[in-house]
């Protein structure tokens, strides 16, 4: 999955959990699956942030 | 009839060339020819020519004279070079103003006091106008004019994004191909050239087909250059003839790969600087503007890198912020969601217990019930019947009398 798709997927969760289209037993699934996205964005952003760093260090310098 | 000395004859003539000229100088339109400078001695000997047209379109010479400028007048040699561009050189058309002498042993002898650089300058003018009208009538795909410019197809060819590969026409050893060449490997920027040198004649009678002809080998050689620089410099600032040329002018303007001059002209635009690709007045500036041009792109990718940088950095923090919110939306909703659960469930319990008959009867109502059955209707009841009324604390008998 890319970080795009899945904060697509997690985004919508937040929605549908707004306008309460989520059924009260289905809460805490619907939860638990938010917040394994938001892990997966943390950490993949966090890689995508290093690489960057890395790829600065690259550049010619001026 | 008697004759006489060759002395009285020479005298004779002297006498009557002086009557008809004396002092008074004239000024006459000729051509030079035959020149022997001797610039140790300040003297110079040329023979003056006129020619016409003789049969089969050759020129015959329809007029010689001697004539001499001598140490006094000598200085006009230099100012007419300098004035015009041009070698005090055979082949001349000038207006010059001189002296008649004839001398008994040296003979009729013109003494060259001043000469005209106007007419010399306004007759290579008119040459070089009748070249280039020539250029565009016979080549309009090559060479045409725009806003009373020259345009040609070389002008137009494009620029690589770096030059790096020159094919470079000049003279061997000499300053301009130094000059050239210096500014080049030791610039500033240590940008690699590399450089292949057509070496030729470069200036003087014929060098427009030693320059072509080099042209030719690099347009056949088969290496892919950026461009061909012709330089020339350092020594004479005379003798531009080739440049001005419809030889080497249609070889330029049509030529494959962009042409770069830096050819020492100090005062004239030539034929060729009209139109090559570019045009610039020494070889250390044609070695500049190729530097320059490099310099151009690598600013451009400089330019490109700090841009990347802004754009990664706030593409990253945009992505952040974004998560940041949606987590914090996340957390806000769910928190949401439980309390509205909590608020229905609370005003349904509400609404549950208002409607509890024990609460109804705690406000004052009672019950009628009649065997265990509680009585909605009046009718139903007879006189005589005993029914139970309900309060809230307790139950009676009641006994219906109507």
């Amino acid at each position: 999955m890319t970080y795009q798709e899945a904060y697509d997927q997690l985004t919508q969760l937040v929605d549908d959990i707004e306008t309460e289209q989520v059924p009260l037993d289905e809460l805490p699934a619907t939860i638990r699956q938010a917040t394994e996205l938001i892990t997966f964005c943390q950490s993949r952003l966090r890689a995508v942030e290093g690489e960057y760093q890395a790829a600065l260090e690259q550049l010619p310098k001026r | 009839m008697t004759p006489i000395t060759l002395s009285d004859l020479a005298y004779t003539l002297e006498a009557v060339v002086d009557g008809a000229f004396g002092q008074k100088a004239v000024w006459v339109v000729a051509e030079t020819s035959d020149i022997k400078n001797y610039p140790d001695r300040n003297y110079c000997f040329l023979t003056l020519v006129e020619r016409g047209d003789g049969p089969m379109g050759r020129k015959d010479t329809t007029a010689k004279l001697e004539a001499a400028i001598w140490r006094k007048n000598y200085g006009i040699i230099r100012e007419f070079e300098t004035a015009t561009g041009v070698a005090f050189a055979r082949n001349i058309q000038v207006l010059l103003l001189v002296t008649v002498g004839f001398h008994a042993v040296y003979g009729l002898r013109l003494e060259v006091v001043r000469i005209d650089h106007s007419y010399t300058l306004g007759n290579m003018e008119r040459d070089r106008q009748a070249i280039l009208d020539g250029l565009l009538r016979d080549h309009p795909g090559l060479i045409w004019q725009q806003d009373g410019h020259y345009i040609t197809a070389n002008q137009l060819l494009p620029r690589p994004s770096v030059w790096q590969r020159i094919a470079l026409i000049t003279a061997p050893n000499s300053d301009g191909w130094r000059d050239f060449r210096h500014e080049l490997t030791n610039n500033a920027w240590a940008y690699q050239f590399q450089i292949d040198e057509y070496f030729t004649q470069i200036q003087g009678q014929g060098a427009e087909r030693a320059i072509c002809a080099q042209l030719a080998a690099i347009d056949s050689s088969q290496v892919p250059y950026d461009a061909v620089v012709i330089v020339r410099g350092g020594g004479s600032q005379l003798d531009f003839g080739s440049f001005d040329t419809y030889m080497l002018g249609l070889a330029v303007a049509g030529f494959r790969l962009p042409v770069l001059a830096g050819i020492g002209h100090e005062r004239n635009v030539s034929i060729t600087d009209l139109l090559c690709h570019e045009s610039v007045k020494t070889p250390t500036k044609a070695a500049n503007f190729l530097i320059d041009h490099n310099r151009q792109f690598e600013e451009s990718c400089l330019h490109l890198r700090d841009r990347l940088i802004v754009a990664a950095r706030e593409n990253l923090l945009a992505a952040r912020e974004n998560l940041d919110r949606e987590t914090e939306r996340m957390r806000y909703v769910g928190h949401t969601y439980l309390k509205s659960r909590h608020t229905e469930l609370a005003e349904m319990a509400v609404t549950v217990r208002h409607l509890d008959p024990v609460n109804v009867l705690k406000r004052g109502y009672a019950l009628v019930l009649k065997n265990g059955r509680i009585q909605t209707r009046a009718d139903n009841l007879l006189a005589g019947d005993t029914v139970q009324v309900q309060f809230a604390s307790q139950l009676i008998n009641v006994l219906v009398a109507k």
